[in-house]
């Protein structure tokens, strides 16, 4: 303890200087002045050592009486399931803290007054798992308490104890607060958790004021808000309440945020506005809870997206809160569900991002509304934050929610719901949490934005006491999100992250959407869903050993930028722009995009070794794998294909290439444009019971199979085990090139005229089958052909 | 173990004879039949460079093979003797011998060798073939020779069947095989397989993984390559053997008409299914096309209903006299036809009609044979590199040949722990440039490889090997600062 204070004094004694060099300035509104110039090396009024070691010494006997500290015993929650995945940190905080290790949180508490009335921090726990409250004093003894109102203007709630404990815990002798602007020295008691045990401590708090030319005079003092700082859960809570004193000791307020200013615009903490301070009751606010909670679930829907089947996963990109969302590979052929609030009569909100590539694979959209699937129409996803709104074609919902009215923002410390739109034994369910805005941080551009008190849940609803939408927590998407994904999956860019969007902020979105929505992000059908961008070549990545060969050391960074072109493909922008293999392509430069796009190999892609190879299975005669061929071309799906994609057709871009033989560095430029067909975009036509899908013969397989323009065919895509198609030892990737000795063009067209052979009565038809440069025939029976079961045809 | 069952089974079947009125002395009968050939049987020990795994590698491998003049003729296979740069045999009577490779022929497999024999050497014994088209299925054979180098071994079983095609892609386009279970294990190869006379009716060159499944190549089909490489042997200086056999090339792939594989079955009686002709080859530039239907050549019929006629065929086509035209029969189905004014009459009598070929009309066309190029190309090894370095031929490389058109060197082996390992370069990569030198013939890449690696005073080790993978070139940086094959 002695060392304890001696520390004290000493920050006493440093506190004391920079108030000295300002104590000239008598007004706040001079304190910025007096921030940036040097002041007048002048004394007035000083305190001595001995007055601050008086004073300290005064607030540390009185904290004995007035502080206590608040045992929050949590309980197990049987509505919950206790999933030990429990994404929301929070809740499982509390099961593996204290109730799995049964023992209480402990909060500090500060006596409010001589009637038995307690202040702690508003953590926003949901009362569900409060189990019983207890106060316990400096001599160990305790009493029980109930929660009993909850302060409107500061993160506070007052908890009663029976009138045995207001005989014994003592408020401090709290005296009104005088400002003396940029004079005021204030002290600060408090206490804050240590091996285990609360100490009590006093520290001095030195002012402060906003750095800017014309910044606010409202001087401030602690931590001001700004992130994680300004949050009342993440470890700081444990030391708040505080009492705040004068120079002399004596208490004048109490502190609920670690930041304090003299206007109290930001926070209330004079000791009047705190005991008389607008507050609600606990009971009152649950009959609130449940009447919002009713109108919120009326208004909740789960929106079901279906997405197409995918015969070739999208590789997976890094997911911020929404693992499925941005991972399209994984999510094929799923349903997705997810909850969505009905805006207006037909339009619903999902608060959930929508990337391009998920959106291009969705079906079908739907709700269930009175028991019935009812179809959505897709009308967009925003620009500006991760929400897509969707459209009921028929009928209404039976309820929605109302936007808090134009000028009534949350404003900073009035608590408001959290509301997480979920499912719960089977039915819509509301998660209502309360929580405040505290501090600001800064985000995306630079711009500053609200803080919640307590982390909130990535799509949640911002719920104002009336039940009106007051906010949303949202992914900020920036001006050109696919352009950011792409560089993250590349290097070194964060997600998206999560941040309060005020009402005012998205009203217009809302109300009125189009101006809001990404054009990029569409529901589109199958084949047009996988077209994609293209400059027309294959490439290899330059490895720092080939660079030093090529002598392009300086052009390609050393090996670590660069993409060696090894194809050209016909009639491509890169062919027309006189782009030849073994140029290398450095730069990406979109039009109107602050940073070019470096091409340089993605982490984790071996793009090099994609395709491109002949390879015949191995396998003895009879069994699997016999016979079967790798493919010789190159998927389509690479780094430059994607950044392409991302930049969208029709924009202008300029590609940055060097030749490896003259190590001359040019750029081309061209409006992006749309590839023809490749493989997975191809027509195609699928029949189980001849067990083949075909496609129609692309770019890139005639490329990789020496094909000229005009070669007819079509590419087997998939061959089934056991089929008619297996059975004639026909196998994937080789090509029909001709169908009763006359040339196949297309998929459909080989549909079409199995299907004639069939109504004539045949039972097989002769196929061409091109595999290695050389042909063979093999008869397709027929026979189980059923039109009823061709795939696929209708995807145009 | 194998063999006592067999003995076992053998003497329970001599028993049963037994029984009969008319006693067979079974154990007489192979012990004659043993003695008409075991006194020719060779040991062959060559002493072979082999390009396996991206080196080339000496190593004595062991082989079999029979002596067929008493002058020292002697035939084995071609994978025993190829690649020999020296041959020792080892004959019946304990003596070894050196032996010179008169010729080879990698597409059925055989090889003929020549002893050099002491001046004064008395005459050999001589084993003398059968007629392989007149072995029968379920007829006892031995085969004789050297299982893993154990001399002088005989194991005995049946023709499990005598027309066995095994449909190999490139190699043995030419014969059928007979099937039996007599054992054959590596080092049998080359050695006879023989009948209960004692005369040679197959060579033995296949085993399998499997038990009592081996086959050998008819003697019908040794006869008459022996017989061609010794005519061509006669025709040509010591120096320049190893001789081969001159074949036509007409570049033509075969499909049955009856093809239970593919259960692929076409509308004709005669004739054999044309499933693709090479680009630019005889047959192309004759204009006949995939999917016609072959019906003879001058008046040599060309009926090809199931795969074991096509070695017949592919034998005719290959017998051709090369740059003079043929006639070829051809029946098409559609497009312009001139019919012949009268058909034609063939060898065998017949005389094919639309009606014989699904109402094809039938035409004739005429190709002028090409001699056919080299099977197999020429060896490289890029010792400091770890890779072995192979010619591409059409032929034996189908499938690069259709990359590369026109030829070029690809990559055969690469050693697993390596300079070109370490680059990336990988079997099968087709190799465009070494350095600045660019690659077309295995003389170029011999000479890039000389002039890099020969190069004392170079102190970069490193060069960019420029390959075609697929259809697509990529750019691998070889360096042999590393000398993987230096001893400790």
């Amino acid at each position: 303890m002695r060392h304890l204070l001696i520390a004290i004094v000493f920050a006493a004694l440093t506190w004391n200087a920079p108030a000295a060099r300002t104590a000239d300035v008598a007004t706040p509104a001079a304190a910025s002045r007096a921030a940036t110039r040097p002041a007048p090396a002048s004394r007035a009024a000083p305190q001595t050592d001995e007055d601050d070691e008086r004073a300290v010494q005064e607030l540390l006997r009185a904290g004995r009486t007035s502080f206590a500290v608040a045992q929050v015993w949590y309980k197990k929650d049987m509505s919950d399931a206790s999933d030990p995945h429990e994404r929301d940190w929070r809740v499982r905080r509390i099961y593996d803290e204290y109730i799995a290790r049964r023992c209480p949180e402990e909060f500090p508490a500060l006596v409010l007054d001589d009637r038995g009335r307690v202040l702690m921090i508003d953590d926003g726990t949901e009362k569900r798992f409060i189990d019983r409250v207890v106060v316990r004093d400096a001599t160990g003894k305790t009493w029980p308490a109930v929660r009993d109102r909850m302060l409107l203007r500061a993160p506070g709630i007052i908890l009663k104890l029976p009138d045995a404990a207001a005989r014994v815990l003592r408020p401090p002798a709290f005296v009104p607060f005088k400002s003396e602007g940029v004079r005021t020295r204030l002290l600060q008691a408090y206490l804050y958790p240590s091996d285990d045990q609360w100490h009590l401590r006093v520290v001095p708090l030195g002012a402060a004021v906003r750095f800017a030319a014309k910044g606010d005079d409202n001087l401030y003092f602690g931590y001001r808000g700004g992130g994680a700082g300004a949050r009342v859960d993440l470890g700081m809570g444990h030391r708040l309440p505080a009492v705040l004193a004068d120079a002399t000791g004596r208490p004048v307020g109490c502190a609920l945020t670690t930041f304090l200013d003299l206007d109290q615009a930001q926070c209330a903490w004079r000791y009047e506005d705190i005991r008389k301070g607008e507050s609600i009751s606990f009971s009152e606010l649950d009959k609130l809870e449940a009447g919002v909670s009713q109108r919120l679930t009326a208004s909740a829907h789960e929106v079901i997206l279906t997405l197409r089947q995918s015969s070739t996963a999208v590789p997976a990109e890094p997911s911020a809160a929404n693992p499925y969302l941005r991972s399209a590979g994984t999510a094929a052929g799923q349903e997705i569900k997810l909850y969505g609030v009905a805006l207006g009569e037909r339009d619903l909100l999902v608060p959930q991002v929508l990337d391009r590539k998920v959106a291009a694979q969705v079906d079908r959209i739907s709700v269930e509304l009175a028991g019935q699937r009812r179809t959505l129409r897709f009308v967009g996803a925003y620009k500006q934050f991760g929400a897509f709104l969707v459209r009921l074609e028929k009928g209404a919902f039976p309820s929605h929610v109302e936007l808090a009215p134009k000028g009534q923002d949350l404003p900073q410390m009035q608590p408001f719901w959290t509301a997480v739109l979920g499912k719960r034994f089977g039915q819509t369910h509301v998660r209502l949490m309360t929580n405040r805005l505290i501090g600001k941080s800064r985000g995306y551009g630079g711009a500053f934005h609200d803080e919640p008190a307590s982390n909130i849940s990535g799509s949640a609803l911002l719920v104002d006491f009336q039940g009106r939408l007051a906010g949303l927590n949202l992914s900020e998407r920036i001006e050109n999100e696919e352009e950011r994904q792409l560089q993250m999956a590349n290097r070194y860019l964060r997600p998206a992250e999560f941040r309060v969007f005020h009402v005012s902020e998205v009203r217009d979105a809302l109300t009125a959407p189009a101006r809001h929505l990404d054009d990029k992000i569409q529901v589109m059908a199958r084949s047009q869903s996988k077209r994609r961008a293209w400059f027309g070549v294959e490439y290899v990545p330059i490895t720092p050993d080939v660079a030093e060969q090529l002598k392009v050391e300086q052009a390609t960074k050393d090996g670590k930028l660069g993409f060696l072109v090894n194809a050209v493909y016909d009639a491509s922008p890169a062919g027309r722009l006189g782009v030849g293999v073994g140029d290398i392509l450095l730069r990406l430069q979109v039009e109107g995009m602050a940073y070019p796009i470096d091409l340089a190999p993605m982490r984790g892609y071996g793009e090099e070794d994609f395709g491109g190879r002949w390879g015949v299975g191995m396998g003895m005669e009879g069994e699997e794998g016999e016979g079967f061929l790798m493919p010789t071309w190159k998927t389509r799906e690479n780094f430059l294909t994607r950044a392409l994609d991302a930049a969208g057709v029709g924009r202008k871009v300029t590609i940055t290439l060097c030749r490896a033989e003259t190590n001359q560095v040019r750029t081309v430029e061209y409006a992006i444009e749309k590839a023809p067909p490749d493989l997975e975009s191809a027509a195609r036509w699928k029949n189980l019971k001849l067990g083949l899908t075909v496609k129609d013969m692309t770019y890139e397989v005639r490329y990789a199979l020496n094909l000229p323009r005009d070669a007819p065919g079509v590419v087997l895509a998939k061959v089934e085990q056991g089929s008619p198609t297996l059975v004639a030892k026909v196998f994937p990737f080789e090509i029909i090139t001709r169908l009763d000795d006359k040339p196949l063009t297309s998929a459909r067209q080989m549909r079409d005229r199995i299907a004639q052979a069939r109504k004539d009565g045949r039972d097989t038809v002769r196929l061409t089958v091109l595999r290695l440069g050389r042909t063979r025939f093999a008869d397709l029976t027929i026979e189980e052909y059923d039109p009823a079961d061709d795939e696929g045809l209708d995807e145009e | 173990m194998r063999h006592s069952a067999v003995w076992a089974a053998l003497a329970g079947l001599a028993g049963l004879l037994g029984g009969c009125s008319q006693q067979i002395d079974f154990q007489g009968i192979i012990a004659t039949a043993k003695g008409k050939v075991y006194p020719s049987l060779v040991f062959v020990k060559p002493i072979r460079e082999m390009f396996q795994s991206g080196e080339r590698t000496r190593a004595e491998v062991f082989g079999s093979g029979v002596i067929i003049s008493s002058d020292g003729y002697v035939v084995t296979n071609n994978h025993v003797a190829e690649k020999a740069i020296e041959i020792n045999c080892v004959l019946g009577d304990r003596e070894q011998v050196p032996a010179t490779v008169v010729g080879l022929d990698p597409e059925t497999d055989l090889a003929l060798l020549k002893l050099r024999l002491p001046e004064g050497h008395p005459p050999l014994p001589v084993a003398s073939f059968g007629d392989s088209d007149k072995v029968q299925p379920g007829q006892f054979v031995m085969a004789l020779g050297s299982p893993f180098g154990f001399t002088r071994s005989i194991s005995l079983g049946i023709i499990s069947n005598t027309q066995r095609y095994l449909g190999f892609e490139t190699s043995h386009q030419y014969n059928l095989w007979l099937q039996t279970d007599a054992a054959i294990n590596p080092g049998n190869s080359g050695g006879p397989l023989v009948d209960t006379r004692g005369q040679i009716i197959g060579i033995n060159t296949l085993g399998t993984w499997a038990d009592g499944i081996g086959f050998a190549i008819p003697s019908n089909v040794v006869e008459d390559v022996v017989a061609r490489l010794i005519e061509q042997a006669g025709k040509t200086s010591e120096d320049r053997w190893p001789v081969k056999v001159a074949r036509a090339h007409v570049g033509l792939q075969l499909q049955a008409l009856r093809d239970f594989n593919t259960n692929t079955f076409t509308d004709a009686q005669r004739g054999v299914l044309v499933q693709s002709v090479d680009q630019d080859s005889p047959a192309d530039q004759a204009g006949i096309r995939g999917g016609d239907i072959l019906l003879a050549v001058g008046a040599l019929p060309l009926d090809g209903l199931y795969v074991e006629d096509l070695p017949r065929i592919r034998l005719i086509l290959a017998d051709l006299p090369t740059d003079r035209p043929c006639r070829f029969l051809v029946a098409r189905g559609k497009g312009p036809a001139t019919q012949p004014s009268q058909p034609a009459r063939l060898a065998d009598g017949s005389a094919p009609r639309p009606g014989d070929v699904g109402g094809r009309a039938i035409q004739e066309l005429t190709l002028v044979p090409v001699a056919r190029g080299k099977f197999e190309g020429e060896d490289l090894d890029c010792r400091r590199w770890n890779m072995t370095l192979k010619e591409i031929t059409k032929f034996s490389n189908p499938e690069l040949y259709f990359l590369q058109p026109g030829g070029g060197v690809f990559i055969q082996g690469v050693r697993e722990e390596g300079n070109a390992a370490d680059a990336g370069l990988a079997p099968g990569d087709i190799i465009l440039k070494i350095g600045p030198h660019p690659v077309k013939t295995i003389a170029d890449a011999k000479k890039a490889y000389e002039a890099l690696t020969g190069d004392k005073a170079r102190t970069d080790k490193r060069v960019l090997v420029t390959i075609k993978r697929g259809a697509f070139q990529h750019w691998k940086t070889l360096s042999w600062h590393k000398d993987y094959l230096q001893e400790d």
